[in-house]
C-alpha cells in the first residue's frame, strides 16, 4: 500500500536529485526499505506523511555519493521529452534543449541548494515544512533558495533560457 | 526599505512567505523603485520556469518495469498489510558498496589454508578467553584481599 502510494514520488524526488534514472531506481529500494524501518517511529503529529516520505528521500540523496559525472550522463535519458503539440518541430527542439539546458543547470547546483528548490518548487512544500523536513531554520531554506535562485538564473541566462 | 533588503526578500515574496507587514514594505518600494521591479519579474521568470520544468519532467518520469518487478518481491503489493520480506543475500551482495567494508574486498577462499592455519582462530580464541580469565583473576583477588585487611582492621566481618 505505502509503496504503491509514494513509488513514484520517492522515485521523481530521487531523480530530480541524482539526475539519473538508474540511479534513481536504485535509490527507491534503499529509500523503502528506510521506510518500512522507520514506519513506527512516524509521529502524525509532528509532521505530514508526504513530508515524512521526501525528508527520508531526501537524506538518502544527500548521503549519496554521485556514482557518475552529471555531464557523462545521456541527454535523452537526462531529459524526458516536452511534447507540445501546437509548437513546429523547431520550437519543439528549442523547447527540449531548454529542458535540458534546466535539467543540468539544477545538477550544477550543489545538493543542499537542490534539495530546497525542489522541496519548494516541486514538491511545494511551506519553508516551515522544509526547514523540519531538513532540520535546518527557516532562515537557511530562505537563503538557500535565494542562492539556488541566483545561481539558475545566472546559468539560464547563459544559456538563453530566458528570454 | 532599502534595495539591497528587498532583493534579498523578494523570493520569499513570491512565494508568500513573507509577514503582512513586510509584505507591505516591499510593495509600497516596489511602486516607487524600478530596478526593484525588473528583478522581480525576473526572479518570478525563473521560478515560474523552474516549477514548469519539475512538472514536465515529472509527467514523463516511472520506474522502469525492471525495478518495479524486483522491487515486488521485497514489498508484496497483493497484500494489504504488505511487510517488507526479509532481503535475501543478494540483495545484500548486489547493494553493498566494498569501499565501506575493507575486509570484504577480498572474498573469503575456502580450503586454501593449511592444517595448523585452520586452528589457528580456534586457539587464538580459546587462548583469548583463557587470557580474559587471568586477568579478572589478577584484578579480583588483591581487591578481595585488600578488603579483608581492611575489614580486619576495623573489628571483623559485618
Amino acid at each position: 500500500m505505502l509503496f504503491q502510494q509514494y513509488k513514484d514520488m520517492v522515485y521523481k524526488i530521487a531523480y530530480f536529485m541524482l539526475g539519473d534514472a538508474e540511479e534513481a531506481e536504485d535509490a527507491l529500494q534503499e529509500v523503502f526499505l528506510r521506510l518500512y524501518k522507520a514506519l513506527p517511529n512516524f509521529d502524525s503529529q509532528k509532521a505530514a506523511f508526504t513530508t515524512w516520505v521526501s525528508r527520508i528521500t531526501m537524506n538518502y540523496c544527500l548521503s549519496q555519493r554521485r556514482k557518475r559525472n552529471f555531464s557523462a550522463l545521456s541527454l535523452e535519458k537526462a531529459s524526458p521529452l516536452l511534447i507540445d503539440k501546437n509548437s513546429s518541430p523547431q520550437g519543439q527542439l528549442e523547447l527540449e534543449e531548454e529542458e535540458r539546458a534546466i535539467h543540468q543547470a539544477l545538477q550544477r547546483l550543489d545538493k543542499k541548494l537542490r534539495a530546497v528548490v525542489i522541496m519548494r518548487y516541486y514538491l511545494e512544500l511551506p519553508y516551515a515544512e522544509i526547514a523540519q523536513a531538513l532540520n535546518i531554520p527557516v532562515g537557511t531554506v530562505k537563503s538557500r533558495l535565494n542562492l539556488a535562485l541566483k545561481a539558475l538564473r545566472r546559468e539560464l541566462e547563459t544559456r538563453g533560457v530566458l528570454r | 526599505m532599502r534595495c539591497d533588503k528587498v532583493k534579498e526578500l523578494l523570493l520569499a515574496y513570491l512565494d508568500e512567505e513573507v509577514d503582512s507587514s513586510d509584505r507591505a514594505l516591499i510593495q509600497a518600494h516596489l511602486a516607487e523603485c524600478e530596478a526593484c521591479r525588473q528583478e522581480l519579474a525576473i526572479l518570478s521568470r525563473v521560478r515560474e520556469r523552474i516549477s514548469q520544468h519539475f512538472q514536465v519532467q515529472a509527467s514523463n518520469l516511472s520506474p522502469s518495469p525492471q525495478a518495479w518487478s524486483r522491487l515486488e518481491v521485497y514489498y508484496p503489493s497483493n497484500s494489504p498489510n504488505a511487510t517488507p520480506q526479509p532481503a535475501p543475500l543478494e540483495y545484500f551482495w548486489e547493494n553493498v558498496r566494498i569501499e565501506e567494508f575493507p575486509t570484504l574486498a577480498v572474498p573469503p577462499q575456502p580450503n586454501t589454508y593449511r592444517w595448523d592455519e585452520k586452528w589457528y582462530g580456534f586457539c587464538d580464541c580459546i587462548n583469548r578467553l583463557y587470557w580474559e580469565y587471568w586477568c579478572q583473576l589478577v584484578v579480583t583477588i588483591p581487591i578481595i584481599a585488600q578488603q579483608d585487611v581492611a575489614l580486619s582492621l576495623v573489628g571483623g566481618h559485618w
